[in-house]
């Protein structure tokens, strides 16, 4: 008997031996991951605000975490973390040895220099709300003190920050690429934006950057010396790609992977060498209203435009049913999502066109609603490149026209109309965020918040999104965040559209990808992009 | 023996060109279809049905539908007008420019032509589409726009026509004579030399129309023409790009391609034709 399981036992290592023997991953080749929109060139963690610019900086930078495909926080360059149990204090430790792209030691300086920086009186990025819980970062910001306590250098390995309060979405948000302090120090945090390095990006990632050219491509080598192992490709490439050729550029295998939409799901399906993978995505798309302008700061208004949309045709036509309709921005992927208490808001012209004759809006001799002197005419600014937004802009123009409303539609390269987003030139514009793995809305939606682009405001919102973050109970937390839901299910501030369903074609010959994805798709983001391996 | 008519000779020799009729007859048929589009559908070419998309021809839908679910009948029709009326007035544009600017240059001469001539140079450098599309995208695009672009950027052809004929015309004993008796430079450019001058401007503008279809069909497929959701025959085929629309959905590109082929044919088969009626050297028998 006993003998019988031996002979058993090393039946399985030998075949186990056979396993792993075919699953030793081959080296070299060259990894092409199809994109359709330019990124804009801030190939910097923490001043970039483009998906497409995340891109590159996710496999040129690691940060001291990295959150795996289950949403969990995993080490990255730190190695461990310990956190107070007050919640208060949280210490990194790093991993030593690892080397930035031009060979210089990563160390606990790079990390403060990171963050300190966002928390700088002069930077000019987005990210001061994510960190102004720390110790003294208010002081700083306002230039009041020289130094924040709350980020501590305890030794070249050794990092702890610390918070005024307790803040749940703190470990996730350590995330960062860490920038290289000695390349960026001399650079005036002002002018950090027109820095070349911007364009030359230096990290200490699994891929140097090696070139960036609008319309083609932006190229990277394996870095020999990462510190995690040497990539299995040697060249890693983000090939821009028109929407409309995928199909053609899959069949020819000139791309491994790219995101597809879904009247290509079809023909792409068809082909042998290809596999798809559908994933709930983090994200969600939407229309913003510009609430600076007075015919938009009526709820009225905004609710009735949102009657007035079916959001259900397009979600079920255009879209062919890949996504969810959403009524709130918390996608359906995330903990924190809820549909208890949400008004669906379902396609109801009639009832439109009363709420606006209630809110005094009545149709002028060319049939447009006018109050006041104001028209219920508008332009909506509408990205390039990808056509079930246009197709859904159009649908949009057209609902609108059957309830009075006049919409003209201005189409413009992606970058371009992130400009005029970001100036506040605009009526409503559409547009997606891929969010954070944890809920806390207060980056896109707290009213002192930079990209809250509508310029939503209203001091119920801001309590409880202020009382979320602090919140560690995740109960409670969850209900915090379920009240919130339903305040701006009511406040519209943006239409929401739905949330993300995304379809990844990958190429049979990519190995070592994650085969029951979730919403990071098979590549974990691009975090797999370092361990995969092209098989001939 | 009777005498006729200048008009009626050209106008018989025109008819003698076959292709020239055939051309014609084409051109008026579009117009009239065009022109009378509300009596021939009933469909709203921009009103969109997303549950009948991407439907083959059928008794509904005669050339089928797009894949917003317009009906591709009254678009092609409505995109007629669009397209013609873009060809005409563009070339309307054009031609109030070049012949007022031809024929100063042309009568004046001396540093007036040159600065003129210089200045059509400098317009003929630029390679049109690039122009135009960087034109537009200051502008934004809108079927007005498209007009001014390309009327304003096809001046110099018609302009560098008519110099040629004024240096010709303006030593004539006609003009000479005009000149004597007393008559101003406007009246002898317009009066009496700008008439004898007229036929190959009218050649030419014909063969204009047809190149400002192709030009505005082309700055629609670039998305930089007319916007959506009006129909023009350029921006047709541009929602027609799709390589999944161009293998199995040939409904959705076949007509308003067809429709720019013939259209822009017979303009140039009636534009030879014109010529070569007006050409003084083709005997009558």
């Amino acid at each position: 008997m006993r003998k019988q399981l031996v002979l058993v036992l090393l039946i399985v290592l030998s075949l186990s031996v056979l396993v792993a023997a075919q699953e030793v991953p081959t080296q070299g080749g060259t990894f092409r991951y199809g994109t359709t929109i330019n990124p804009r060139g801030m190939f910097n963690p923490i001043l970039y605000t483009e998906q497409y610019d995340a891109y590159v900086i996710d496999v040129v930078y690691d940060g001291l975490i990295q959150i795996d495909a289950n949403l969990q926080p995993q080490p990255k360059v730190a190695k461990a973390w310990e956190i107070s149990e007050d919640g208060l204090e949280i210490t990194f430790y790093l991993h030593e040895g690892i080397k930035f792209h031009d060979g210089v030691e990563l160390t606990a300086k790079d990390v403060a220099y990171t963050y300190r920086t966002i928390l700088h009186p002069e930077y000019t990025g987005v990210r001061y709300g994510t960190f102004n819980m720390l110790v003294g970062a208010q002081e700083y910001k306002e230039g009041k003190a020289t130094d924040v306590p709350g980020i501590e250098v305890i030794d070249d390995y050794t990092i702890k920050f610390s918070t005024t309060r307790p803040h749940a979405p703190l470990l996730s948000s350590f995330g960062y690429g860490i920038l290289p302090s000695h390349l960026l120090e001399h650079i005036p945090v002002g002018e950090l934006e027109t820095a070349d390095f911007n364009l030359h990006p230096i990290g200490s990632g699994p891929f140097k950057f090696v070139e960036f050219l609008t319309d083609q491509h932006v190229t990277f080598e394996a870095n020999e010396e990462y510190f995690f192992g040497r990539p299995n490709i040697d060249t890693l490439v983000y090939q821009k790609v028109s929407q409309d050729t995928i199909p053609i550029f899959l069949q020819q295998n000139r791309i491994d992977f790219i995101e597809i939409s879904p009247e290509q799901y079809l023909q792409v399906s068809d082909m042998n060498h290809i596999d798809i993978y559908v994933y709930e995505a983090l994200s969600y798309s939407y229309i913003a209203f510009n609430l600076r302008q007075e015919r938009f700061n009526d709820v009225a208004v905004r609710q009735a435009i949102t009657y007035g949309f079916d959001r259900q045709l397009y979600v079920d036509v255009i879209r062919e049913g890949f996504g969810i309709v959403a009524n709130a921005p918390m996608p359906t992927a995330s903990w924190a999502f809820t549909d208890e208490g949400i008004d669906t808001y379902d396609y109801d012209p009639e009832r439109a066109s009363k709420m606006l004759a209630e809110a005094g809006w009545t149709p002028g001799s060319d049939g447009i609603l006018q109050k006041n002197g104001e028209r219920l005419e508008f332009e909506f600014l509408v990205p390039d490149g990808s056509r079930l937004t246009e197709q859904m802009a159009l649908l949009f123009q057209q609902n609108m026209e059957d309830i009075g409303i006049k919409v003209n539609l201005m189409f413009m390269e992606f970058s371009a109309a992130v400009d005029r987003v970001d100036a506040r030139e605009f009526d409503i514009f559409t547009m997606s965020w891929s969010l954070a793995v944890d809920p806390d809305p207060y980056g896109i939606w707290h009213s002192t918040s930079l990209w809250n682009d509508p310029g939503y405001n209203n001091p119920e919102s801001d309590r409880l999104i202020e009382l979320g973050r602090q919140e560690t109970d995740m109960e409670k937390r969850k209900e915090i965040y379920a009240e919130w839901q339903r305040v701006i299910n009511y406040d519209l501030p943006s239409m929401f559209l739905n949330y993300g369903v995304t379809i990844g074609a990958i190429n049979k010959r990519v190995q070592g990808i994650d085969t029951e994805p979730g919403p990071y798709g098979p590549l974990v983001g691009r975090q797999l992009l370092e361990k995969v391996w092209l098989k001939d | 023996m009777k005498q006729i008519s200048q008009s009626k000779k050209i106008w018989k020799r025109f008819c003698r060109n076959k292709l020239a009729v055939l051309g014609l007859v084409v051109l008026i048929f579009f117009v009239v279809v065009s022109v009378c589009a509300p009596f021939l559908t009933d469909y709203d070419p921009n009103r969109s049905d997303l549950r009948k998309r991407n439907q083959p021809p059928s008794e509904a839908h005669l050339f089928g539908t797009d894949d917003m679910g317009r009906d591709i009948f009254a678009r092609t029709l409505y995109g007629g007008r669009i397209s013609l009326s873009v060809g005409l007035v563009s070339v309307g544009i054009s031609l109030s420019i070049g012949v007022v600017l031809g024929a100063i240059a042309g009568f004046f001469g001396g540093m007036v032509d040159t600065v003129i001539m210089r200045i059509a140079d400098v317009f003929y450098s630029f390679p049109f589409m690039i122009l135009a599309i960087t034109i537009s995208s200051i502008f934004g695009p809108s079927i007005y726009n498209t007009m001014v672009i390309l009327g304003v950027l096809s001046w110099p052809s018609s302009a560098r026509l008519l110099r040629a004929e004024f240096l010709k015309l303006k030593n004539t004993d006609f003009s000479l004579a005009a000149t004597t008796i007393g008559a101003g430079p406007a009246r002898v450019m317009f009066r009496h030399i700008l008439p004898n001058a007229i036929s190959p401007l009218l050649v030419s503008a014909t063969l204009g129309v047809a190149s400002a279809i192709l030009s505005e069909a082309g700055l629609s497929f670039l998305g930089l023409g007319v916007p959506p959701p009006a129909p023009s025959w350029g921006n047709m085929l541009n929602r027609a790009r799709p390589l999944h629309i161009l293998a199995t959905m040939p409904w959705m590109w076949l007509p308003p391609g067809i429709a720019i082929f013939v259209i822009v044919l017979s303009i140039n088969f009636v534009g030879d034709g014109l010529r070569d009626a007006f050409d003084p050297r083709q005997v009558m028998d």
